[in-house]
């Protein structure tokens, strides 16, 4: 077993994705990407890094698993009952409900805010009103979210945050059982695009109201940080929101008063008219 | 002066540990502490505070990025992984649980080892898993200093003797010699 890559040996696996598929990693935080590394060489058992660089260039179904498996995000439906809370009674009910009501989650790896958010879209009778747009650099992943089973180790932590939350009814109303295995109710999914997009190189898709990117800028250097959180601004419509994880900060990025943050607690962020 | 951070981690009956080790430490001392703690993961105040009671170290939840200061203490925020950085910062993750933990004391030790290597001291207190004994061993693997408290003073001696098993472990100390060698060491 590969216990530890070296940062040569990170470097080059990062420089031969760059050269073999145009995506670039190189302004990834180390620490959680290079674990990832570690991790694929283990699974796979491949010898070393080298091993693992000439698969990747050789094989392009592995690498759309490699990009399945390199997606970091471990979260839990509600995570932070609090904020989904603010989201139903403070910030979806400001928002006027037109024909452009889009919300998009950039760079998503797994379906637990999705569903989240479909389920308040649900017990607020929004759901063919609002357009859900989830975007990911990773068909595989996207696959996984659009087939919508539930991971069953999380269902406590799951249950246990939408009884914190406040929902409405059980969390099991939401689910059904298919081919023995418990499955999103796919009526939820019914107006949600699914669209594959490297949110580090492509535009952003459409203009949005909400967008929600939580925990997602951690894996990110400062650099490439403010760069992406220029670019949401940019497709963000003027008074619309903008969500980052709890412990998550970019007041680095010199916006000046592009943003302000309406809500301290759960990092909730207005665009502001400049 | 070969040591300059210190990482401290623990779960079941560490908290008594951790806070006589924190109010024994003077307003002058200056080494970056890093604690790694089980906590619960939905509850997000409320456990800096509990610690920062007799703390004469003012400890902090990281956000994501910070950069690390001397004489500031930094605990994990509740579910997240905490990361040190190469170029002195700080990264937060929300990668799967380690030892059904997150945070985890073995990440947080691993990335702390990969990036102070010899200039680390790795300390392990009372706990109930074994998270934190591969921790430890990427911590002396890299020529850091490993410090386990002494599994009979423990109130759950789990963790304890998982890393004492795991890593070359330079001490086995009770809290009082724990405190003590850190008021020794050269500022």
């Amino acid at each position: 077993m590969v216990d530890k890559i070296g940062i040569t040996e990170f470097r080059n696996i990062v420089a031969a994705i760059q050269k073999s598929y145009d995506m670039d990693f190189s302004n990834f935080a180390l620490t959680s990407l290079k674990r990832r590394f570690e991790k694929v060489i283990n699974i796979y058992n491949f010898a070393d890094a080298d091993e693992l660089i000439s698969r990747i260039e050789s094989d392009k179904n592995f690498f759309e698993i490699f990009l399945e498996d390199i997606s970091v995000e471990d979260t839990e439906m509600f995570r932070d009952p609090s904020f989904w809370k603010e989201l139903k009674e403070v910030i979806i009910p400001s928002i006027p409900v037109d024909n452009d009501f889009k919300v998009w989650i950039p760079d998503c790896s797994s379906g637990e805010e999705l569903y989240s958010l479909l389920i308040i879209l649900k017990e607020m009778f929004l759901l063919d009103r609002v357009r859900v747009v989830v975007t990911s650099y990773s068909s595989r992943c996207l696959e996984k979210i659009k087939n919508g089973v539930a991971d069953m180790k999380k269902s406590e932590t799951d249950n246990a945050n939408y009884r914190r939350f406040k929902g409405l009814f059980q969390l099991s109303n939401y689910f059904v059982t298919r081919d023995n295995r418990i499955h999103i109710d796919s009526a939820l999914l019914n107006n949600v695009e699914f669209l594959k997009h490297d949110i580090y190189k492509d535009n952003p898709p459409h203009i949005f109201k909400i967008i929600l990117y939580r925990n997602k800028l951690i894996y990110l250097n400062p650099h490439l940080q403010c760069e992406i959180i220029n670019k949401l601004y940019s497709c963000l419509v003027t008074g619309g929101y903008f969500v980052i994880g709890v412990n998550e900060f970019f007041e680095n990025c010199n916006l000046g008063k592009k943003f302000i943050l309406i809500n301290k607690t759960e990092n909730i962020y207005k665009k502001t008219v400049i | 002066m070969k040591y300059k951070y210190i990482i401290i981690g623990g779960s079941a009956g560490s908290f008594q540990a951790v806070t006589r080790i924190l109010e024994s430490l003077p307003k002058t001392f200056t080494m970056p502490i890093f604690l790694a703690l089980h906590r619960l993961k939905h509850v997000r105040t409320g456990f800096v505070e509990a610690l920062s009671i007799k703390s004469k170290l003012p400890i902090v939840e990281p956000v994501d990025k910070e950069h690390i200061k001397q004489g500031k203490i930094y605990l994990a925020p509740a579910n997240y992984h905490m990361y040190i950085e190469l170029g002195n910062y700080i990264a937060l993750s929300t990668e799967e649980a380690v030892n059904h933990s997150r945070p985890s004391i073995d990440l947080s030790f691993y990335s702390a080892a990969f990036a102070f290597k010899e200039k680390l001291i790795g300390i392990i207190l009372s706990g109930a898993n074994k998270d934190g004994a591969s921790g430890l061993k990427y911590v002396a693997d890299a020529g850091g200093l490993t410090i386990v408290q002494n599994p009979d003073e423990c109130q759950v001696r789990t963790m304890t003797t998982a890393a004492i098993k795991t890593a070359r472990v330079d001490y086995i100390y009770t809290t009082d010699q724990i405190i003590e060698f850190l008021l020794k060491l050269p500022q």
